[in-house]
C-alpha cells in the first residue's frame, strides 16, 4: 500500500493510500470522525469481553483489493493524516468535493468508482453532477438529511470536539469513541470540520449520468431513509443490508457483500 | 459464480426488487426467483388473512366468503390434486413474469408454498444461494402489530447475506 500526499486548491495537504496496480480504481471517502483506515480498512467486532474493537477480519478495502481493484482511501481534510485546521471556514461548501478532484488529478485516473460513507457520502453527492471521472457512486450510511431544507448542521457536535465539553451531550459520545479508533486524529480539526459542514443543494442530483447505489445497514437510523434518498436520484437503487448500525455497518458481512458486489458489477459494463 | 436468490411476491414492487438484484450482481451471477404462493388463509374475525412476502395482510371485505386463492372447494381427488397445484403454478407464473420484466439473464423460477420465510430459506438452501435479495413494503402500524415481517424473519434466520431492496 502506497501512502501519498497532494496539495489541494488552498494548499491543504491531502493524505491518501493507494494499493496501486492496473485494476479498476475505487476511491473511498470515510465518515465524519473516522479515517480511511478506521472506516474502510479496520474490521471491528465485539471481543470476548463484549467490548468492540479491531479484530482480524475482512474489510471493504481488503475485499475490493482481493477482487482486483486498485483501492484509494482518502483522509478527509481535518481528519486522520490530512492537513488540519481549527477554522470552520476551511471546510465550507464544496471544499471536500474539490479535494477529491485534486486527488483524482494526482492519480491521473480516467474513471473511478466512488464510495462515500456518511459524511463521505455527502461529498460524493456533491460530485454526482460535476465530476466526469465517476464510473459509479455508492452513497452509504445516509438518507436525504444532508440536503438544503433538511440539514440541521453539526455545530453542536463540532463544539464538543473543539471545547472538549461532552457532559451536556451524551448522544455524541459514540462519535468521540469513533474518533479515538484512529489515534492520529486532532479533535480541534474534527470539530472545525463539523461546524463548517454545509447543506447540499438539491440540484446536485439534476444531471446524474452514472449508476448510483444508496446502501444502509439494517439498523442504521442515523441519517434517514435510503429509499427516500434514492427516490431523488435518477436511476438510483436503494438497498438495506444486514443488521448493523451506523457505526458498525462497514464491518458487517452483508453490508460488505452488497457494496463489493455493486462495485464489481460496474466493471462488467465499463 | 454468485447464486442470487430473489424472493418476490405478487406486488408491483417485486419487479423493482428483481431489478435491484440485477443492478447489484449483473451478468456475473445466476438468478433464482422464488415466489411463495398465498396458500394458507387464516381466519381472523371472520375475514381471510392471507400471507404474502413482507406484505402479509390481505383482508377480504366483511361478509365475503373466505376461499383459498386459486379455487373453490374440490369435490374429487383429481380436482383436489389440481387445486393443490394451482397456487404453486400461479406462483411460478408470477415469478416468471417478474424475471422477464426485470430482464434477468437465464433466470430459474420457483414456486413454493407454506410459511413465506421458511419457504424462502428452504429455497435458498436447496439452490445453494450465496445471497438473498428480498423486497420490503411500507407497512401500517396495524399490520406490523399483527404480523411479523417476512424480510425480518429471513434476515434473522439466514446464514447467508440478506439484502433488502428498498
Amino acid at each position: 500500500m502506497l501512502e501519498r500526499t497532494v496539495a489541494s486548491f488552498d494548499g491543504t495537504e491531502l493524505w491518501f493510500s493507494d494499493s496501486d496496480g492496473d485494476g479498476p480504481a475505487v476511491v473511498l471517502l470515510h465518515g465524519a470522525t473516522m479515517t480511511s483506515v478506521s472506516n474502510f480498512d479496520t474490521y471491528f467486532a465485539a471481543g470476548s469481553d463484549g467490548r468492540i474493537g479491531p479484530m482480524p477480519g475482512p474489510t471493504i478495502t481488503s475485499l475490493l483489493r482481493d477482487h482486483g481493484a486498485r483501492v484509494v482511501g482518502i483522509d478527509t481534510r481535518g481528519h486522520g493524516r490530512s492537513g488540519r485546521s481549527g477554522d470552520p471556514e476551511r471546510y465550507r461548501g464544496d471544499t471536500h468535493a474539490r479535494d477529491v478532484g485534486h486527488v483524482l488529478d494526482a492519480l491521473d485516473l480516467a474513471k473511478v468508482d466512488l464510495v462515500g460513507y456518511s459524511m463521505g457520502a455527502i461529498t460524493a453527492a456533491r460530485l454526482l453532477s460535476t465530476e466526469r471521472r465517476l464510473r459509479s457512486v455508492a452513497l452509504c450510511g445516509t438518507g436525504p438529511s444532508f440536503l438544503v431544507g433538511a440539514f440541521t448542521g453539526a455545530s453542536a457536535l463540532g463544539r464538543c470536539f473543539q471545547d472538549n465539553e461532552w457532559a451536556d451531550h451524551p448522544e455524541f459520545k459514540g462519535m468521540r469513541a469513533c474518533a479515538r479508533l484512529d489515534p492520529v486524529h486532532d479533535f480541534d480539526s474534527i470539530g472545525a470540520a463539523m461546524i463548517g459542514m454545509d447543506a447540499v443543494p438539491a440540484d446536485c442530483f439534476a444531471n446524474v449520468q452514472m449508476p448510483v447505489l444508496v446502501l444502509n445497514g439494517g439498523d442504521d437510523d442515523e441519517d434517514g431513509d435510503a429509499a427516500a434518498l434514492a427516490a431523488l436520484i435518477p436511476g438510483a437503487v436503494a438497498v438495506v443490508a444486514g443488521s448493523a448500525d451506523h457505526n458498525m455497518a462497514s464491518s458487517d458481512h452483508d453490508f460488505q457483500t452488497a457494496l463489493v458486489s455493486w462495485v464489481q458489477r460496474q466493471w462488467q459494463t465499463a | 459464480m454468485t447464486q442470487v436468490l430473489i424472493a418476490v411476491d405478487n406486488s408491483e414492487s417485486s419487479i423493482k426488487t428483481a431489478r435491484i438484484a440485477y443492478a447489484l450482481f449483473g451478468d456475473g451471477a445466476t438468478y433464482t426467483v422464488v415466489n411463495v404462493a398465498d396458500q394458507s388463509p387464516m381466519m381472523w374475525g371472520g375475514d381471510a388473512l392471507v400471507w404474502g412476502i413482507g406484505y402479509p395482510i390481505v383482508m377480504a371485505p366483511s361478509g365475503a366468503p373466505a376461499v383459498a386463492p386459486g379455487g373453490s372447494t374440490p369435490t374429487t381427488d383429481a380436482e383436489a390434486a389440481a387445486a393443490d397445484h394451482a397456487p404453486i403454478d400461479a406462483a411460478i407464473q408470477v415469478a416468471q413474469d417478474i424475471a422477464n420484466e426485470a430482464h434477468l439473464p437465464h433466470p430459474q423460477v420457483v414456486g413454493e408454498v407454506g410459511d413465506p420465510a421458511t419457504a424462502i430459506l428452504n429455497a435458498a438452501h436447496h439452490h445453494e444461494a450465496d445471497v438473498i435479495v428480498i423486497g420490503s413494503h411500507e407497512r401500517s402500524w396495524f399490520s406490523k402489530l399483527l404480523v411479523p415481517s417476512v424480510a425480518g424473519a429471513v434476515m434473522r434466520e439466514a446464514d447467508i447475506p440478506v439484502l433488502i431492496a428498498r
